[in-house]
Parts: C-alpha cells; sequence; structure tokens
C-alpha cells in the first residue's frame, strides 16, 4: 500500500524547473511521527483483525501473537450474513455511483453549453440541494418512501444516495464542460452531431476525468453512509456493512465478538484506502471542486 | 398601380419574407437549443425536487400536525414547536450537542491547519506524508468508531494501554459509564479524524500564496513564525472560515459515532440532536414532533450556512 502511495505521490508532483528542496532531516522525523500517529492505529486495526477473538480483548502479553490466523475473516462470511452486508454495501454504493455520475454528466453538460430559460432557477435549487442537510429530512423522506414502497428497498436507498450526492456531482461535471474549448465541440456539430453525439465522441475523453471524480467520491459516500441505511433498510438481509457491524455491536448475535468485529471493520477499511491511493488525484480535484459550493 | 410601384412592392415582400424567414429560423435553432439543455438537466432535477425541496414543504406541513408514524394525524398548528422544550431529551441534546461542537472544532482547526503547514510544500516525502495524514478521513467515520471501540476496552485497548504507560491512568477505564468520559473518548476520535479534511481545505489556499511575497518578507529579516502569522494566515482566512463552517455543521449533524461508540448513554445523556431525532420519529413514532425538530435544525444550518456564502461571495 505505501509503494501505491509513493507511486501516487511521484506522479502528481508538479513540473518544477528546479528539483524540489531536500528535505531536512527534522522535517522527515516530524513526518513520520504524525504519520504514525494517522496510520498506526489502522495497522493495528489490521493486527487485531488476525488475533483470536479472545486475544483482541485481553490485556497484552507474550502469548498475544500466538495462533494468529485469517480465522476470524473466514468466520464472519461462515457465521454472519456478512456476504449478504457486502454485497449490500456493493450494490447500494455502485449503483449511487453510477447514477449519480449519469445524471451529473448530462445535467453538468446542459448546465455548461446551454443557455435556457430556468437555468438560473435550476442551480438555485441545487444549490439548496446541497446545502440542506438530510439529517433533518428523514421523516419526510421516509413517508414519501413508505407511500411507494421504496423503504426497506434498496432501490429507495440508492435514488436517496443519487440524490444527494448529485448537487456536488453537477457542479464538478459543470466545471469540467465548461473547461472544454468551444472550438472543440462546434465542430462536431459542423460533422453533424447530436447534442448527445457531441457529448459522447468529443466531449468524453475530456470529461473523463470529472466522471472519475464524481464516481469515486459518491462511492465512497455511499460506502461509508450509516443514517440512511440505518433509517431507510429495516430488514436484516438488506443492511449494508457499517449497520450491519452495528448489529454485531449491540448483541443481536449474541454476545459481542470483537475478532468478528474487527475483522469486519477492516473489510470494510479495504476498498477505500485501495480506492483512494489508486485514484488520489481525482479525489484532491474533487474536494477542491467540492469546497468551493460547501 | 403602376408596374414600378408593384415591382416596388413585391421586392419589399421579398425582403419581408427573407428576414421573416431567417428570424424564424435563428429562432427555432435557440429554442433546440435551449429545449436540448432543460431535458438534459431534468433527470437530475426530478429527483431533487422529489427528495429534497419537497420534501422541505412536507417537513412544514408534518411539523404543523401531530403525526403518529401509525394512526390518525390531526392538525395541531404550531403545537410541535412550542412543546420542544417538553421532549425529556431534545433540549439536553442540543445543548449536548453544542458542548461537544464547541470542544472539537477549535482543535481540528488548529491540527489541520498545522498538517496543511507541515505538508504544503513540494519538499520531497511531503506529498506522500499529505496521503498517510488523510487516511483515516477516506475509511470514514462508522469503520472508524468501530475499531475505536476495541481500543477503548479497559485492560487490552491500546488507548487505555498507552495511558497506563504514560502514567495518567491505571488503564482499567470504562469510557462510557460517565457523560464525561464518554463525550471526551468520541473528541479524541472525531479531532484525529477531523484534521485531514480541515487539512485538504486550507492546503489549496496556502499553495496558492505567491512565493515571492515569502522571499520578500524573508529579505526583511521576518522569521518564519512571524511569515506564518503576518502572510499566510491573513491570505488563507476566507478558506479558514469555509473549513470552519463545515467542521461545525458537520459535528452538529454528529450521529454514527455516537451511536456506535455510546448509544446515547448513560443515561440518554450523551444523545446528539440527529440521534433524538431519530429516536422521537421512529422509536418513540412521533413523526409530526421529530419533524419539528428537523424542521430546527434545517433554520440553524441554513443561518450557518448564508455565513459561509457570504465568506465565499468576499472572493469575487
Amino acid at each position: 500500500m505505501s509503494q501505491l502511495a509513493s507511486r501516487v505521490a511521484i506522479d502528481s508532483e508538479p513540473d518544477h524547473a528546479s528539483a524540489p528542496p531536500k528535505p531536512t532531516a527534522t522535517f522527515i522525523i516530524l513526518g513520520v511521527v504524525f504519520s504514525l500517529i494517522f496510520v498506526a492505529p489502522l495497522l493495528l486495526a489490521v493486527f487485531r483483525s488476525l488475533q483470536e477473538s479472545t486475544q483482541v480483548i485481553s490485556v497484552p502479553s507474550a502469548h498475544s501473537i500466538d495462533n494468529l490466523s485469517l480465522n476470524n475473516y473466514v468466520q464472519i462470511f461462515v457465521q454472519l450474513p456478512f456476504l449478504q452486508f457486502l454485497a449490500n454495501s456493493l450494490i447500494v454504493s455502485v449503483g449511487g455511483a453510477l447514477g449519480t455520475a449519469l445524471l451529473a454528466t448530462l445535467a453538468g453538460y446542459g448546465l455548461a453549453r446551454f443557455t435556457f430559460r430556468g437555468r438560473g432557477i435550476i442551480f438555485g435549487i441545487l444549490l439548496v440541494a446541497l446545502m440542506v442537510p438530510f439529517q433533518a429530512l428523514l421523516t419526510p423522506i421516509y413517508l414519501e418512501f413508505n407511500a411507494v414502497g421504496l423503504t426497506d428497498n434498496q432501490l429507495g436507498l440508492i435514488l436517496f444516495y443519487i440524490t444527494f450526492n448529485l448537487p456536488f456531482g453537477v457542479f464538478v461535471m459543470r466545471n469540467t464542460f465548461a473547461a472544454v474549448p468551444k472550438e472543440i465541440e462546434e465542430a462536431a456539430y459542423v460533422d453533424g452531431d447530436s447534442a448527445l453525439g457531441a457529448m459522447w465522441h468529443v466531449m468524453r475523453p475530456m470529461a473523463l476525468p470529472g466522471i472519475a471524480t464524481t464516481l469515486l467520491f459518491t462511492f465512497l459516500a455511499c460506502w461509508t453512509e450509516f443514517l440512511g441505511a440505518f433509517t431507510f433498510l429495516t430488514s436484516e438481509d438488506k443492511q449494508t456493512l457499517p449497520v450491519g457491524l452495528l448489529n454485531l455491536v449491540q448483541g443481536s448475535y449474541g454476545q459481542i465478538n470483537f475478532g468478528y468485529l474487527i475483522a469486519g471493520s477492516v473489510v470494510s477499511m479495504v476498498p477505500c484506502l485501495l480506492l483512494y491511493l489508486a485514484l488520489q488525484r481525482y479525489y484532491v480535484q474533487g474536494l477542491a471542486a467540492g469546497s468551493l459550493k460547501g | 398601380m403602376s408596374t414600378s410601384a408593384v415591382r416596388d412592392m413585391s421586392a419589399r415582400t421579398t425582403a419581408g419574407s427573407t428576414r421573416a424567414g431567417k428570424r424564424s429560423r435563428s429562432t427555432s435553432l435557440a429554442r433546440r437549443g435551449a429545449r436540448t439543455g432543460f431535458l438534459l438537466t431534468l433527470p437530475a432535477l426530478v429527483p431533487v425536487l422529489a427528495l429534497v425541496i419537497f420534501p422541505i414543504l412536507f417537513a412544514i406541513y408534518i411539523s404543523l400536525n401531530n403525526w403518529p408514524l401509525f394512526g390518525d394525524i390531526a392538525f395541531n398548528g404550531i403545537d410541535n414547536y412550542l412543546h420542544l422544550g417538553d421532549d425529556p431529551l431534545f433540549l439536553p441534546a442540543v445543548a449536548f450537542t453544542l458542548v461537544y461542537t464547541a470542544i472539537v472544532t477549535v482543535p481540528i482547526l488548529v491540527i489541520g491547519y498545522a498538517m496543511a503547514a507541515f505538508v504544503r510544500s513540494n519538499r520531497r516525502g511531503a506529498i506522500v506524508f499529505r496521503t498517510l495524514f488523510f487516511l483515516p478521513t477516506v475509511v470514514g467515520l462508522s469503520t472508524l468508531s468501530f475499531m475505536y471501540l476495541i481500543e477503548l476496552q479497559p485492560d487490552s485497548g491500546a488507548a487505555n494501554l498507552i495511558l497506563k504507560w504514560v502514567g495518567v491512568t491505571d488503564g482499567e477505564t470504562p469510557w462510557f459509564i460517565h457523560q464525561g468520559t464518554a463525550l471526551g473518548a468520541v473528541c479524541v476520535l472525531v479531532i484525529w479524524f477531523g484534521g485531514g479534511i480541515t487539512m485538504m481545505l486550507l492546503l489549496g489556499g496556502m499553495q496558492a500564496v505567491p512565493a515571492e511575497l515569502y522571499e520578500a518578507a524573508e529579505i526583511d529579516g521576518a522569521n518564519r513564525w512571524q511569515r506564518e502569522i503576518r502572510i499566510t494566515l491573513p491570505l488563507v482566512r476566507r478558506n479558514i472560515a469555509m473549513s470552519l463552517v463545515l467542521s461545525i455543521i458537520g459535528s452538529f449533524l454528529a450521529f454514527q459515532q455516537f451511536v456506535i461508540l455510546t448509544n446515547g448513554n448513560p443515561g440518554g445523556s450523551t444523545t446528539t440532536v440527529v440521534m433524538r431525532i431519530y429516536q422521537k420519529a421512529f422509536v418513540d413514532q412521533q413523526l409530526g414532533a421529530a419533524t419539528a425538530m428537523g424542521v430546527v435544525v434545517m433554520v440553524a444550518i441554513a443561518a450557518l450556512t448564508s455565513i459561509q456564502l457570504f465568506a465565499l461571495r468576499e472572493r469575487e
């Protein structure tokens, strides 16, 4: 993982005529200490997940590293409906990310390239959506979903995720399209393309970084989301990872098994880390775009 | 009618019809463009209207009714708002959430600022450190809360063992049986988690500061600390304002870290506002009263956000 990190780091280093200044010893020592503060707990979790469940919560001794194994990982799939949680998390996160990216790309293109009546109003609506905390709207959304059979339904949760990630996605995609020179697009129109054709043939290559940013951000947001899944899904077999792990903590499966809990946590952590390290460039772009609008 | 007049008239008609034809063609093109633009935004507009704009209005309506989860709904005006204080946990939850927000906000900002200042250069290694500092943020607060729960176990958890090793405690602290220790434990997690976000939000602003300013100050004999206070800090103050507002909003909406770690215990004393809204709606099954709480939160957040918008407007 650190190899991945350093490769990304080298890639994203801006080109400078002169070599970057040499790091001082103090800089390195401080940096390593701080890095440990942020990374060591995550590594500790990985170590814990290899311990026996009783060792996880016993006073550390020379025997704490006896019997390290992948047993917890095997058991969460055998003893718990963990595969189901994992599949559910994948379904809602992939669904949320793809849906958001698709709708945001269309809308971003429409807003960046066309002037039409109501454009200002649509912008205003998206801005409102960006700022309203969904936490305050749980009850009306729940009643709406209930009326159309979307409570305890993963499709409902996916729609919820798409809606609350869309404003961010639309702003990212609008900025992406606005940055493409108009002449390039006009050439496509001259060649007889329709608006969608122009978007597909000419703009697509240039829009890909924006789409990657939207996909990555939305996937991670859905993967780690808690309150929506907790509220709108009630059956255990529909639950996502974080809420499934909460059931474990609250003793739905008998006495809390801390070995299972930590192994489950590591399984939900790893995709986040890998995606971030592999696509860091897009993540940072999205953060910059998102922070401008809040 | 003379022939010349007829010719004149026909000429005028031709000219007129040509002009009219041109105009109608360009209007229809513009109209088609306008229609395309609208049609492209429509698929995004529909879910936002259905699940954000409509719920805002619906929420106001729900909050004006006695609205049980099951059973008859009855209009009761602003009763739900008047009786917010009668709820045994709502005002304590507001107070608790405000205290929590007040505790974590400044440390998150200071640590995030220090981290950003540390990794903003293009020194070799700075980008690697930046990546590593940000890892907890990427993992998300729910997963981190589960991991932290294990490290807070008396006698075995790393947090307790470190405190014992430093000599502060005996390592047997059961963090979640007192409000104060439970709150303190959650605050440590959130400060550790939240520094990374602030770092990233400040980094952009810091890197936009022209290097010449630092060079000039250095020639004038300003030391590193003076340069930070006199140059960097004023130039990133809008980034600071923005990250402060985002951090305050995030803290005020705290939910999963408390559900996972304390579940409101002991005795509901670590219940946050959003937790109370959830309980009121789905445990007490009083949607009207719960929604009134939600509307209050929405108004409070809107007020905070307008501060943020104001800070952003200044930039232009």
